[in-house]
């Protein structure tokens, strides 16, 4: 899938990865890939500012550790995130109907 | 695992097209290393070698350009905040050394009068309220406690550049009404203490205009 086409939803997306508990950055694109069923093939690299504008908005907040030796970021999704993942969800349920229903029917 | 050089290179180039403070670009550099590193190692059983492991996770990572435009956003706000902070720290520490380097020496042998000195005071009180108001304004927007509102790059750019131009206004009155008084009266200067704070305003307005630079070259990155 482009990633054109999951603009908009990549928020919701890495909420819902992080809603299972707390991961590090590599862990929650690992998480995204799986969880889609290798559907979502974005650059890695771009999924570190979404994050980070999350951590902004106070949707999750990360910490700071050492693994094998070198500085390791995670992500954890905050009572705040955890409201906007439910709105995301209401949203979304609501989209996808409208959408199949429009599209599936002949 | 350790990294490879692969990797340090992908790492370097990014590094080299992410323009951010420097405490902000090791953070977002170790995370994206650490990122490569474990992708090395999800894809060394698959791949011949190490090298080809290595290639594999930068691909996977995205072209250098995409990444760092990514990060755009980001860099214009950590500018506009540091562009912020600086001018608000400036303002009162520019306050101090200038009242202590106009009051060390005799200052009763100084008698000012004309319409000049209220030009130039009112010039450094508004030029004062405009830079602290529009620094305010540009820290307060993106700061966590208006964060619900997003980011208005362009209008927090428009803050800054505004404080910057009102700080150096300021200065260029204070130095005026200096210059009077070295003029009309040198005996009541005590020209150590104005020479230094001469050095610290000038060094200050270098700060403040290379920090307003930097916020307008990466708001104007800005996707």
């Amino acid at each position: 899938m482009r990633p054109e086409a999951l603009k908009g939803h990549l928020d919701a997306m890495l909420l819902a990865v992080l809603e299972r508990g707390p991961r590090h950055g590599y862990a929650v694109i690992d998480a995204l890939r799986a969880g889609s069923g290798g559907r979502f093939d974005l650059p890695t690299g771009t999924i570190y500012p979404a994050l980070h504008r999350l951590e902004e908005a106070g949707l999750v907040k990360s910490s700071w550790s050492v693994v094998s030796g070198r500085r390791r970021r995670s992500y954890e999704l905050t009572a705040a995130g955890q409201r906007a993942l439910s709105d995301e969800r209401v949203v979304w349920r609501e989209f996808a109907a409208g959408v199949s229903s429009l599209l599936e029917t002949p | 695992m350790t990294c490879h050089p692969v990797i340090e290179r992908y790492v370097a180039d990014l590094s080299a097209r992410l323009p951010g403070p420097r405490r902000w670009r090791a953070g977002v550099l170790d995370e994206i290393r650490d990122s490569l590193i474990e992708g090395m190692a999800a894809h060394r059983d698959a791949a011949h070698d190490a090298a080809a492991a290595a290639l594999q996770a930068v691909g996977e990572h995205g072209p250098v350009d995409q990444v760092a435009s990514a990060y755009a956003p980001e860099i214009a706000l950590a500018w506009t905040r540091r562009a912020g902070l600086l001018a608000l720290g400036i303002i009162p520490a520019m306050a101090i050394v200038w009242n202590l380097a106009l009051r060390v020496g005799p200052v009763s042998a100084w008698h000012p009068s004309g319409l000049g000195l209220h030009v130039a005071a009112a010039l450094i009180a508004s030029g004062v309220a405009l830079a602290c108001g529009c620094s305010g304004t540009a820290l307060l927007g993106t700061g966590r406690l208006f964060r619900i509102a997003g980011h208005q790059h362009q209008a927090f750019r428009l803050a800054i550049c505004t404080a910057s131009v009102a700080v150096t206004v300021a200065v260029l009155a204070l130095l005026g009404v200096v210059t009077a008084r070295a003029v009309t009266a040198p005996g009541s200067l005590e020209w150590p203490a104005v020479l230094a704070a001469l050095a610290m305003s000038l060094a200050a307005l270098a700060g403040v205009a290379r920090a307003a630079y930097r916020c307008s070259i990466s708001v104007r990155a800005v996707p």
